[in-house]
């Protein structure tokens, strides 16, 4: 009785073992084969660093200079003050705090991968990064200063005048701090799991992350968080099938969006699109803030952009595939 | 130096107004620049490139052969900048002409960048909803199935026929949108709103229908609008017209060039003009030079003839005037011995005469003592006469005690010894003279000699005292060394010296003080007067040849030069000090020694010491 008990699960054992081994070997081995890079797909990997060409000695200068509290008129802010490493390169609050801890109108995006996006600010009005510098530090919420009161504190500074001369010709410059500073900021660019995946790595991302990028792209979202950086390349209005501002209230200026440059009924509450990397490190979401977790701001997103309907568990297939975009320097395991 | 100055400095500033105007002229005939040009040209080419791609990736995005808007947004920046360098370049080049087709240029195609902004952003959402309709019509369907179940509804039925000739209407508008299309779309859409409150559970499905169709329409629209748009802006034309307008700046700047190089050209000739002009001067500036330098040169050799001659005469001149120095000193000499002559034959008249009136007075006097002598014989005669008569006696007696008392009376033999003393006297004052003159004489030769100078003074002194008469002369005579040198020469010092204190003196009030003294391996002689003193202007001159003071006749001016002289070639000095009204000090320094030229020169005394006749 036991015996062909026995001889039946030894040749049921046998039939799976060549299985079990070849599971196992697949299990076991790294990589088997390279895979291609997706192709036709709406998002592209980032570049690498290296492919830019950036000179790194301006790196480092910008870094410094990044950290530089000079720039602002007490030195008591610096751009690193609204984005932080820690905090997704931006700064954790609803809105930033400049200098005298002025409460500043609208929410900081994140500096990482800023260079990729097609314009700066949420009203896109500096069409580079050397002209969004110039933005803060003119403003009189934010550093409350100019080129002519800040280059003159830095020329007090004699290593730091040596360190630009032998970069620049003219030394220490408002030109040459904008460029520093913003190729460095050329530099933070934060690739993905997904980025990996992108590129052909079919495990770079969970099986939940890339259901989520499906429904991602099929609900719509990709069609304005597209292109490289997933974003950051377009205008769009804010309540395309229903009006958010007014079912939000306390309309302010940073609401106005474009409107506040063109004036022009049509760019009313129009900012450009922000992009989605790192977007699990930088709540709160939206430029008002008013999304304090991913789940709020894809159900705001469905609603007011998409207009569709969708399950809550597509809602965390999609909520599992943007933490996915998450810079893999600075992912967070669960 | 002011007069050089000025036609040099206008013909260097016309000159260099000449050379400014040529530079200038060959500065604006520069071949025209085509550096930037070229660049421009270039670049529009790039930007109407671009400008095409443009147009083709807002089709190509449309028809979603762009995955997404990246290489939009690209070109789009490219665009720009490329715009924003032509303009850069426009209006460095003529500001003027191309500045408002640079500007037309950027308006343009800023226009187009907005236009495009508004295409991806209304795109974006028409793709959505374009994906979704069918998708959202066919769970419509789905769900009324549901609620349907087996019981079949002809209102539902004919819903669901609305439904699938909307997905069918939407789909073909949005492949070819017309307004009857429209129309009807909105009329079904009008439906299946209404049915939403006749099927509650349905209501959700059908809004996301009724909304997701009510987008289509809109922004459907709103992309043909838009396309419609982009394709108005005249960006290329812009374009065209920039580089037509480049062109003709290039043309103009051309013929602007060639005016300039006719002119250029006629400077350049009236420039050489100029020069054949300046080069025809200078050669006869050079002529007249050479011939100036040749009648110079003649001059010179003139002068030089003329100046041989002149120094001849000059120094034949100058012997005449040695000669006549030598024949005035000579004069001086004769003089100043003339002078002494007559003070001398003055000095012996007066000693001659009273020897003579002495020798007189005895003579007259003697006849009377022969009187006395011969009576006295008488009486002797008579007395020893034993045969004398005595009246005779008494009266020869009485005959001579009356001579005699008549010679006692007269006191005819005191007067007598005292004429005769006189007389003596006299003769010894004429001796005295005599040897003063003696030594004088001697001293008219140049003889060198050992010399007292006190015993100098004191004989020229004497020589002198026809002269100073009345006047007082106070002697205070040093131990003095002796000093080598000519006596005669000395003396004639020192009597030209008392001559002049007593010209320069009143006989009453005239007081002359010589001192003499030991000074510095030598004797010092003073002689001061009283006298009228000689004022500073006369006394810087008062050593020179022929300087008188006197009136004329009086003195040949020579004796102090002379004086001057002697001392000098006895290495000597002499110096004068006078006030006016005061007086005047004439100081002497002879040295003991003679300068050794003098000494070579000069002939030795005779061996005989000084002896007194």
């Amino acid at each position: 009785m036991l015996r062909p008990f026995l001889l039946r699960c030894a040749a049921r054992l046998g039939a799976a073992l060549p299985a079990v081994v070849g599971l196992a070997l697949l299990a076991g081995s790294a990589p088997a084969l390279p895979e291609a890079p997706l192709a036709n797909e709406p998002i592209s990997p980032l570049p690498e660093v290296k492919s830019l060409n950036l000179d790194p000695r301006k790196v480092k200068l910008g870094e410094k200079m990044f950290n530089d509290g000079r720039l602002s008129l007490d030195n008591t802010v610096s751009c690193a003050s609204c984005h932080l490493f820690t905090k997704g390169g931006a700064d954790g609050l609803s809105t930033s705090v400049g200098i005298r801890q002025q409460i500043g109108p609208i929410n900081a995006p994140t500096v990482f991968n800023a260079a990729l996006n097609f314009r700066q600010f949420w009203d896109g009005r500096a069409d580079s990064l050397e002209n969004q510098i110039d933005g803060v530090v003119h403003n009189p919420k934010e550093f409350d200063s100019s080129w002519e009161k800040n280059v003159p504190k830095l020329n007090n500074d004699v290593p730091l005048v040596q360190e630009f001369f032998a970069i620049y010709p003219d030394g220490i410059q408002g030109a040459n701090v904008k460029d520093a500073i913003a190729t460095y900021e050329r530099s933070l660019l934060t690739p993905s799991r997904f980025d990996r995946y992108l590129k052909g790595d079919s495990r770079a991302i969970s099986a939940d992350e890339a259901k989520g990028y499906q429904l991602f792209k099929n609900y719509g979202c990709v069609a304005c968080h597209q292109g490289v950086n997933i974003g950051g390349n377009m205008y769009q209005k804010f309540g395309v099938f229903h009006d958010y501002f007014s079912h939000r209230g306390n309309i302010t200026d940073a609401d106005m969006g474009r409107f506040t440059l063109t004036r022009r009924e049509q760019d009313r509450h129009v900012f450009k699109v922000p992009t989605l990397r790192n977007i699990a490190l930088t709540p709160p979401y939206f430029h008002d803030a008013s999304a304090s977790t991913l789940e709020q701001a894809v159900d705001v997103m469905f609603h007011h952009q998409l207009g569709r309907i969708a399950s809550e568990e597509d809602k965390r297939l999609i909520v599992r595939f943007l933490h996915s975009l998450t810079g893999e320097r600075f992912e967070v395991k669960p | 130096m002011n007069s050089l100055l000025r036609p040099v400095l206008f013909s260097t500033a016309v000159i260099l107004a000449l050379l400014a105007g040529l530079a200038a002229l060959v500065y604006k005939t520069q071949a025209v620049d085509t550096t930037l040009s070229n660049s421009l040209h270039e670049r529009l080419r790039d930007l109407k490139q671009l400008d095409a791609e443009l147009n083709l990736d807002v089709l190509r995005t449309k028809n979603e052969l762009n995955k997404n808007y990246d290489r939009l947004a690209e070109q789009l920046k490219l665009s720009e900048k490329t715009q924003a360098a032509v303009s850069h370049l426009a209006k460095e080049m003529s500001p003027g002409a191309l500045a408002s087709p640079a500007d037309a240029l950027k308006k343009a195609v800023a226009a187009k960048a907005d236009l495009i902004e508004g295409f991806k952003t209304q795109n974006s959402v028409l793709k959505n909803s374009l994906r979704f309709f069918p998708t959202a019509a066919l769970q419509l369907r789905e769900y009324t199935q549901q609620i349907q179940g087996d019981a079949p509804n002809p209102e539902l039925n004919k819903l669901m026929n609305t439904v699938t000739v909307l997905v069918a209407n939407v789909l073909r508008f949005s492949i070819v949108p017309d307004s009857a299309l429209n129309a009807q779309i909105e009329e079904g859409l009008a439906q299946l709103e209404a049915a939403r409150s006749v099927y509650p559970p349905l209501a959700e499905q059908l809004g996301l229908v009724v909304s997701h169709g009510r987008v289509i329409l809109k922004q459907k629209a709103a992309e043909d609008a838009i396309l419609g748009e982009i394709a108005a802006v005249p960006a290329g034309e812009r374009i065209d017209q920039l580089s037509a307008a480049l062109d003709a700046e290039f043309a103009a700047a051309l013929e602007e060039r060639n005016t300039w190089r006719w002119i250029l050209i006629a400077y350049s000739v009236g420039l050489l003009l100029l020069l054949m002009l300046a080069i025809y001067k200078l050669m006869q500036s050079y002529r007249s030079l050479n011939l100036a330098n040749q009648s110079l040169v003649q001059a010179n050799e003139t002068l030089e003839s003329r100046v041989k001659e002149r120094t001849h005469d000059l120094s034949k001149a100058l012997a005449h005037l040695k000669e006549s120095e030598l024949q005035l000193v000579q004069a001086e000499k004769m003089a100043a011995l003339g002078q002494m002559v007559a003070g001398i034959a003055h000095e012996i008249n007066t000693p001659l005469a009273y020897i003579r009136g002495g020798l007189e007075v005895a003579k007259t006097r003697m006849a009377d003592v022969g009187l006395l002598v011969r009576e006295a014989s008488e009486l002797k005669r008579q007395l020893s006469d034993p045969h004398s008569d005595q009246d005779v006696l008494a009266g020869q007696f009485a005959k001579l005690d009356e001579i005699t008392a008549a010679f006692e009376e007269s006191g005819a033999v005191q007067e007598m010894v005292l004429l005769l003393d006189d007389g003596a006297q006299g003769i010894d004052q004429i001796a005295e003279i005599v040897a003063n003159l003696r030594n004088f004489s001697r001293l008219d030769r140049a003889k060198i000699d050992q010399f007292d100078v006190n015993e100098g003074i004191a004989s020229t002194l004497k020589i002198a005292r026809n002269l100073l008469k009345k006047r007082t002369v106070n002697t205070l005579l040093g131990e003095v060394p002796r000093v080598r040198c000519s006596p005669s020469q000395i003396n004639q010092v020192f009597l030209n010296l008392i001559t002049n204190a007593c010209q320069a003196t009143t006989e009453e009030e005239g007081k002359i003080s010589i001192i003499t003294r030991a000074h510095e391996k030598g004797v010092l002689i003073e002689f001061v007067d009283n006298g009228r003193g000689i004022a500073p202007s006369t006394l810087e001159k008062i050593f020179e040849p022929f300087f008188t003071s006197g009136k004329d006749g009086e003195g040949s001016g020579l004796g102090l030069s002379i004086v001057r002289r002697i001392v000098d070639e006895h290495g000597g000095r002499i110096t004068v000090a006078s006030r006016l009204g005061v007086g005047a000090k004439f100081s002497v320094y002879l040295p003991q020694e003679l300068p050794a030229a003098t000494e070579a020169l000069s002939s030795p005394a005779p061996d005989s010491p000084e002896e007194k006749s």
